[in-house]
């Protein structure tokens, strides 16, 4: 019993290897017809479209992961061509009835494709162990904002040095709302959730942590560049979840000063009744 | 041409209704798995388009937030545990006692209770839709207080029941494969001459046996926090949210190893059969699936690098680690095309879309370990894509390549090539561009499990692409199921061995009969068949 | 091509007079492997509710005296669990020690059960598993009854999350026991119509291995729950 002699001539390659080309050639087309540079393909494999990252974290995280990239892209591309290559050069080709050599394994090269993986892993790792310890540092810092997600809406509260509420800000979007920063300066975020499981997650901070009830999250990052960032619940909470989404302001730090104390005086001058009380002590 | 003396059984297909209900015999049974797999893999398929026509555009068009949340739901669910886990058991079942010179599996009463604990867990399951407040709908992983009685409504009891079932299933088939490994193996074959399924089978088992119970107790938790005033999960009353994701991931990490050996043991059949030489590695194969099953009982918590409450170094360490011994596998299959001599009927088509697709998905997994970038792209469309590399372009490719290959077998007929290529070019580039695409969307931001996202964030172009591929992967089974209809009716004969297998299923008629063998060929190598039908009697 | 057809034919010869062994048929029994594959998953069953119990017990913190401590069991529940006061503990008969040996002396009267028909002594086999029936059903009642007092006393499944684990924990293993007694019951029947002997009691084998290991969780429970 043999293969059906059909498998082993003609146009097999060569069928598939049009389809390649007329795969490769729409992917281009549609591409190009939806105005996509080049340039704007590359970025798109980046975070946030390739921007420059507007935190001090968000800096060390981006620079980490263009390390993986190229050494994913790198691998991939070594691998790939290897089976594209194994796949083209090696068929049965007409003529082929004794069987090619029965090599069963080698233990060198089992030995070397395991070695070198595992360092190019611990290297992998050692760099995303430094570059974690950036992240999570925790310096001392004036600023401390308290983000409180219950469903399906972020507050923020603006605590003082001991941690007293100066005054909460309930809406989290729009000129009038969100979460207002001052650039250059550390700011302390403390995570609480009142009701399930919820995400703070801002893109271009490159960062995202959990809210959970009964326990408090804390995060800490200098916003390096003033703008409005747009941030969104990251973990499902229930039927509204896309929607809790929130903004971030970041105001050079004489606007920021002069907003947080008009905020203050506004919150002292109203009798506003206290916010809803969360159960934490 | 080898045939055997007595009389051919009667197709097993032909049989009649009774006789499926009451079968114990494992061949029988393989083929109900493999059924009622396809059944839920369609069900899963249409939630995702439900999903993918949601989104194709802003704006909330066809469905309502809650049961956007029920159809990802109940798609992950069913396509987890309905699907790809009970059909890799299915070609087990089918293959493991064939490929060891075995009668039947060591148990098959309870082989049969494995498979109907499958259609009533997944009935209850999916019951949840017809109950008020609807199916589970707190994503596949339903996490407290999210799943808890206060926020989550019956249909989660029943997903809970339904999947307590699945486990069982899990388990007892997990009891019977270990069993008939170890205990019913032809004379000759040793543990070092089992084929590389039956090696895959072997530490999947025990992976379902110790993590599947785990799973079992997460469910137990949450139902007596759900129904019996528990507080498990409660952090009001001195319980801990985060403790069921410990518990569940306990499992679940294990669970995606579950889902994707055995697809490497199809992959690592078929490709030495397809290439004419043995499997490069046969020992470094089995180390590299033994430490994969072994290194992935240390990563659960990379599910979890947010929650702020998970040691992050170790987890980070072990999940780069097991790109290793994967990494190891990836090589040894290249190495055992090397120098061969293909042939591209459809299973070695699929054994290439594993190839492929499976190293970007294991690519794109590793920047998830490396944690600052996973605190980026955890919980956005990123993780989404990497998931549905590994297990679309990972297990169902090796799934379709399997069925294309042990089909003749169970049915003596085989599947048209021209279809079967059809369905894997459309396939392959519904699959791409369905999916590639969600590594754009998960860098820019897109959070995963929203219903709908603002116009202006730059993602719509993105999503009605994936819209766009998810229809043409819907189109690729139209050709496979016209195929199998028309080729069970009227497909080539395929006698005992139409692919110059290796392995002892091909020793046999096709369909076999009900004991299996009337002969075995001796077996002094993990290539039988092979060496039988080049004279070679002797260990080489 | 005729090559082909002797080697399929081939070298199966000395499987004339009996049945093929198969490779691996040597060795333990098939039923009593299955058996310690089966109590291996119900091993990591318990672990999963055990992890909970630790991880909930060391997180544990309650108001006392103005501050936050850690304390375990909840000041509410201090007293409930003291298998030592004997033979009344807050005004009903404390049982949970005399059930533990209850338990403990079952494994042995089952072990010497399995010991008894591995020498054809059906009438000691017989014997023995009807005794270890007995206690093991005297446990299962001896359990109810703690349970009554003890909801008596307040300590429910809400009752924080002691309550919680400790029903749970407990009402599980009571499970496996009635699941166990059960097993032991048909083994008996079958023993008492003579299906057993000393060339064929795979199944009593079996069976005792599950008493053994529902004895061995009570053990590590009751140290955990009553002692630690």
């Amino acid at each position: 019993m043999s293969m059906p002699s059909r498998s082993r001539t003609g146009s097999g390659p060569l069928v598939a290897g049009l389809i390649t080309i007329a795969v490769v050639v729409a992917t281009i087309a549609v591409l190009a017809a939806a105005g996509i540079t080049p340039q704007r393909a590359w970025d798109s494999f980046f975070p946030v479209g390739n921007t420059t990252p507007v935190t001090d974290r968000a800096v060390a995280t981006k620079a980490l992961y263009d390390i993986v990239f190229y050494i994913a892209v790198g691998v991939f591309l070594i691998v790939e061509a290897a089976i594209v290559f194994t796949v083209v050069r090696y068929r049965r080709k007409p003529g082929d009835e004794a069987l090619p050599p029965q090599v069963h394994g080698n233990n060198l090269v089992e030995v070397i494709w395991t070695a070198i993986p595992t360092a190019i892993v611990l290297l992998l790792f050692v760099m995303s162990w430094q570059t974690l310890n950036t992240v999570e540092a925790k310096p001392p810092s004036d600023v401390h904002v308290r983000a409180v997600a219950a469903q399906y809406q972020w507050r923020f509260d603006y605590l003082d040095a001991s941690g007293e509420m100066l005054f909460s800000q309930a809406i989290p979007t729009g000129a009038d709302g969100g979460m207002v920063l001052p650039v250059g300066e550390p700011i302390t975020v403390t995570l609480r959730a009142e009701d399930v499981i919820h995400a703070f997650y801002v893109p271009k901070f490159l960062f995202k942590r959990d809210a959970v009830p009964g326990k408090e999250n804390v995060f800490s990052f200098t916003v390096e560049e003033a703008g409005t960032y747009r941030g969104q619940c990251a973990e499902l909470c229930g039927a509204f979840h896309g929607s809790m989404v929130f903004e971030v302001h970041a105001l050079p730090k004489p606007d920021f000063d002069t907003w947080l104390q008009a905020q203050v005086e506004k919150a002292a001058a109203t009798p506003t009744p206290a916010p809803s009380t969360s159960a934490n002590p | 041409m080898a045939t055997t003396t007595l009389s051919p059984a009667a197709p097993a297909y032909r049989s009649g209704l009774y006789e499926w209900l009451t079968t114990t015999d494992h061949k029988k049974i393989g083929i109900m798995y493999l059924v009622n797999s396809m059944l839920f893999f369609v069900a899963g398929g249409i939630l995702a388009l439900v999903v993918r026509v949601e989104l194709a555009q802003p704006a909330l068009q066809f469905v309502d937030e809650a049961f956007y949340n029920q159809a990802f739901t109940m798609h992950a669910s069913f396509m987890l545990f309905l699907f790809v886990i009970p059909i890799l058991a299915g070609f087990g079942n089918y293959a493991v006692p064939l490929q060891i010179g075995a009668p039947d599996m060591a148990f098959p009463r309870i082989n049969a209770l494995s498979f109907w604990l499958l259609p009533l867990g997944g009935a209850l399951m999916a019951s949840g839709f017809l109950v008020s407040g609807g199916a589970a709908a707190a994503g596949w992983t339903e996490y407290p207080p999210l799943s808890g009685a206060q926020f989550s409504g019956t249909g989660t009891d029943l997903w809970i029941m339904g999947l307590t079932l699945i486990g069982t299933s899990s388990i007892l088939g997990a009891i019977n494969f270990l069993v008939t490994i170890f205990k019913m193996r032809a004379p000759g074959m040793t543990l070092f001459r089992m084929p590389i399924l039956v090696w895959t089978v072997l530490v999947t088992s025990v992976l379902v046996l110790m993590a599947t119970p785990v799973l079992t107790s997460a469910l137990i938790m949450l139902f007596i926090d759900r129904n019996y005033g528990g507080h498990f999960f409660d952090p009001a009353n001195g319980g801990n949210a985060v403790l069921y994701q410990n518990v569940f991931w306990f499992y679940s990490h294990p669970a995606v190893y579950i889902m994707i050996l055995p697809a490497m043991g199809i992959i690592s059949e078929i490709l030495p059969v397809f290439s004419r030489k043995p499997l490069f590695g046969y020992k470094a194969f089995i180390f590299a699936t033994v430490a994969i099953g072994a290194l992935g009982f240390s990563v659960w918590a990379h599910h979890m690098f947010t929650t702020g409450a998970v040691f992050l170094p170790f987890f980070s360490l072990m999940t780069f680690l097991i790109a290793v011994p994967t990494g190891v596998k990836m090589f040894n299959w290249i190495a055992t095309m090397w120098r061969g001599q293909l042939t591209f009927q459809t299973p070695l088509l699929y054994a290439f879309g594993f190839l492929t697709m499976f190293l970007i998905g294991g690519i794109n997994g590793a920047f998830s370990a490396a944690v600052p970038v996973d605190f980026a792209i955890h919980d956005t469309y990123w993780v989404v894509a990497h998931i549905h590399y590994v297990l679309f372009g990972g297990s169902v490719f090796a799934i379709f390549g399997g069925i294309y290959y042990w089909f003749p077998k169970m049915t003596g007929r085989m599947l048209n090539e021209a279809l079967g290529k059809l369905q894997f070019v459309i396939m392959f580039i519904g699959f791409n561009l369905t999916f590639f695409p969600m590594h754009q969307l998960g860098l820019a931001g897109m959070p995963r499990r929203i219903a709908d996202y603002a116009g202006n964030a730059g993602w719509s172009e993105l999503n009605l692409a994936a819209t766009a591929g998810g229809f043409i992967i819907a189109l690729s089974m139209l050709p496979f199921f016209w195929n199998v209809l028309i080729s069970l009716r009227n497909g080539k004969v395929a006698g005992d061995d139409p692919w110059e297998g290796n392995t002892l299923e091909w020793a046999t008629t096709s369909p076999p009969p009900a004991y299996n063998f009337d002969h075995l060929p001796e077996i002094r190598s993990e290539r039988p068949v092979f060496d039988a039908r080049h004279g070679r009697t002797a260990a080489h | 091509m005729t090559a082909d057809a002797t080697a399929l034919t081939t070298h199966t010869d000395h499987a004339t007079a009996e049945a093929v062994e198969a490779h691996g048929s040597g060795g333990i029994g098939t039923p009593v492997l299955g058996m310690l594959l089966f109590i291996t998953s119900e091993v990591m069953f318990f672990a999963g509710l055990f992890a909970a119990y630790f991880s909930i017990r060391a997180g544990y913190t309650e108001v006392v005296n103005g501050t936050l401590q850690h304390v375990w069991p909840p000041t509410a529940y201090a007293e409930l669990l003291n298998p030592f006061a004997f033979p009344f503990h807050q005004g009903a008969l404390n049982v949970i020690l005399p059930a533990t040996i209850m338990l403990v002396l079952s494994s042995i009267t089952c072990q010497m059960g399995v010991w008894a028909i591995q020498r054809d002594d059906h009438r000691g086999f017989v014997r023995a598993f009807a005794v270890t029936v007995v206690l093991g059903v005297t446990f299962l009642l001896l359990q109810a009854y703690d349970y009554s007092v003890l909801i008596g006393e307040g300590l429910t499944m809400g009752s924080t999350t002691f309550g919680t684990t400790y029903f749970t924990l407990t009402g599980f293993h009571g499970a496996h026991v009635f699941g166990g007694v059960l097993m032991l019951s048909v083994v008996l029947y079958r023993g008492m119509a003579g299906q057993f002997s000393a060339k064929h009691n795979d199944m009593v084998e079996a069976t005792s291995l599950y008493w053994h290991f529902v004895d061995v969780v009570w053990i590590l429970l009751f140290s955990i729950l009553y002692l630690l």
